[in-house]
């Protein structure tokens, strides 16, 4: 990925096709003057600009760009920022939806950091990182906005981890903190989940149990009250993972859940096979059919909200799906 | 009578009066060859009353996997002209036709044979004297069969009766037959359908029955020049790896310049193929329910 080395004097953000800059700003001003000339560059350029961030500052910048704010998509960052995963499709796609225009994407992307509990902050965190892959190579740029005001310090640490470049109102340079994405999701992958906090259910299954399988997943979460919709979905999940453990997991496997954190999780381990890839199952594999495996992992993220994958001695599954 | 709500041709029994109403030659001939050999081969005396001639009967049964010289020889299997069955007595008269059937049957247990074993079609009698009689010996022979060790299966040309007359003689029957699954067990079951030529599937597809749907797939896609048509809407689940086989036989029939289309899918399968974005592939055609 090329990155902007520039530094620059007052307002402005220097792009280049591909960047990916965390912007730290401590004030509405700040966020203004950073902001605003990049999204007006872009509509100078007729390139499409997505604006996602919060409700008030999309009001500053309405209110700023004036009548150019018509030329701008915004979204609220609430509605957008569903989960890691389905946020990073979300993308995936209007950047393709452009690229079939052939026209330039330019986004600025903030994602709420309040309220996460550390597993969600984690899972945000490496969303940031896996940016880097998903938007490799392509015609954009992107920027995403931490608020100092709102973000503790250690989102600040890892958003110098996650984004190459780094702008703030005095300049615009490399972070030197910048890890590859492989090695970050790597870390995240090292962190140790919290133990089970309440009961579990559990059952061991093979091949022969995938749809016995599938029936505990169904009634489970009937119980949990999830809506028919959801359960299918949470169904589809869990089986795309135990058949990965039957398929490549030692033929074998035990699922088990519980409720945790207005959550209801599902965890599938098996016995045999060597330490997942951090970047399994983020990026959606091409669609040729032809090719085989590599999308039950990336299904079950998208149908999720959360999934977490870690080295046991095979692979260990967890599946989150909220529940109200 | 809509193809759902039939049984398959293979679980006719002693004692049941079928009727088979088709659309195209090759159904009817999958159904009524399963059911001349399934009659073959349980020791059955089987009696096959035609339209037409008997060579082309011949002709299909043998298509069916049926070697029938020595079963003709032994009597086994007798296939009627018009002449020799339904008209041998002149104008078709349900009485006539009735003691007829009758005794027939009661020669074959005689001889020995396990069940009597009847079918015919229905066409050649619609016009000569006229459709009410047909329907009068349909009411009649109930009886016939309803003797335990007697079976009939009536054929009825869709093309060749107005759906009054089908809707009539459909009622007249106790048991309605189709195609024979060509898989079946307690998860998944897969028919083949005619109109539009294609499958039916019913139930669930996962990684366990992954090596039944690609080779029912691709023996489908094979035996076409056409498009492939699924009936899906008995689809309950399927799994990445089955949806990856639609994609598949759909990119493959693609390159040949046909179609794979999904008829009346529900919501989970179709949002399978939205997110893998197999859904894009000009050859896969995805109806909604």
């Amino acid at each position: 990925m090329s990155r902007a080395l520039h530094s620059h004097g007052h307002g402005g953000v220097r792009t280049v096709a591909g960047m990916h800059a965390a912007l730290v700003y401590s004030s509405d001003d700040e966020f203004l003057s950073l902001a605003t000339p990049y999204i007006q560059e872009g509509l100078h350029a007729d390139e499409q600009v997505l604006v996602v961030t919060t409700g008030t500052n999309i009001e500053l910048l309405r209110d700023r760009l004036d009548d150019h704010a018509a030329g701008v998509d915004f979204i609220d960052s609430s509605v957008w920022y569903s989960s890691p995963a389905n946020t990073l499709f979300a993308y995936d796609q209007y950047v393709h939806d452009q690229e079939q225009r052939t026209r330039p994407v330019r986004i600025l992307g903030e994602p709420p950091w309040e309220d996460r509990s550390p597993l969600r902050r984690r899972a945000w965190q490496r969303y940031e990182s896996l940016l880097n892959l998903a938007f490799a190579d392509r015609d954009m740029s992107c920027v995403c906005p931490y608020d100092t005001r709102v973000v503790e310090p250690s989102v600040l640490a890892s958003a110098r981890r996650t984004h190459p470049t780094l702008i703030t109102i005095d300049a615009e340079q490399p972070s030197t903190d910048y890890a590859e994405p492989a090695e970050f999701c790597a870390e995240c992958d090292d962190t140790p989940l919290p133990a089970p906090p309440g009961p579990i259910s559990e059952r061991e299954f093979d091949a022969a149990a995938l749809k016995s399988a599938r029936e505990f997943v169904t009634w489970v979460a009937d119980q949990a009250g999830l809506p028919s919709p959801r359960v299918s979905e949470l169904v589809t999940a869990v089986n795309e993972i135990t058949t990965n453990a039957v398929r490549h997991g030692g033929g074998r496997g035990r699922l088990r859940t519980w409720r945790e954190d207005h959550c209801l999780v599902f965890e599938v381990d098996d016995s045999g096979r060597s330490r997942p890839d951090p970047l399994a199952g983020h990026l959606r594999p091409p669609a040729d059919p032809h090719r085989s495996g590599g999308y039950g992992l990336w299904l079950a993220r998208q149908l999720c909200d959360l999934v977490e994958v870690r080295d046991g001695p095979g692979w260990l599954v967890r599946l989150y799906a909220e529940v109200e | 009578m809509t193809s759902n709500m039939c049984k398959p041709v293979g679980s006719a029994r002693a004692g049941d009066h079928c009727c088979l109403s088709f659309d195209s030659d090759a159904e009817q001939r999958d159904v009524v060859a399963a059911y001349v050999r399934d009659g073959l081969e349980q020791h059955d005396k089987v009696v096959y009353f035609a339209a037409g001639e008997p060579t082309t009967v011949l002709g299909f049964l043998a298509e069916g996997g049926i070697e029938p010289g020595p079963c003709l020889e032994s009597g086994q299997l007798r296939v009627l002209s018009p002449l020799e069955g339904f008209f041998a007595h002149g104008a078709f008269d349900p009485d006539v036709m009735v003691s007829a059937l009758r005794k027939m049957a009661t020669e074959a247990l005689d001889e020995g044979y396990h069940t009597f074993r009847a079918t015919g079609e229905a066409s050649a009698v619609r016009t000569w004297p006229c459709f009410e009689r047909l329907l009068e010996y349909e009411r009649k022979v109930d009886v016939v069969y309803a003797d335990r060790n007697t079976v009939g299966l009536c054929q009825y040309d869709r093309r060749m009766f107005s759906a009054a007359e089908l809707r009539a003689a459909e009622d007249a029957h106790s048991v309605h037959v189709g195609p024979d699954p060509i898989y079946r067990d307690s998860l998944l079951s897969i028919t083949r359908t005619y109109d539009p030529p294609g499958l039916r599937i019913v139930g669930e597809i996962d990684s366990s029955r992954g090596h039944i749907w690609r080779d029912a797939l691709a023996a489908e896609a094979e035996a076409t020049g056409d498009d492939v048509h699924l009936d899906v809407s008995g689809l309950r689940f399927v799994d990445v790896g089955g949806a990856r086989l639609l994609a598949r036989t759909a990119d493959e029939l693609g390159r040949r310049r046909c179609r794979l289309l999904l008829h009346r899918i529900s919501e989970e399968p179709r949002r399978l193929l939205r997110l893998t974005g197999w859904e894009q592939l000009p050859a896969l055609v995805v109806e909604e329910r």
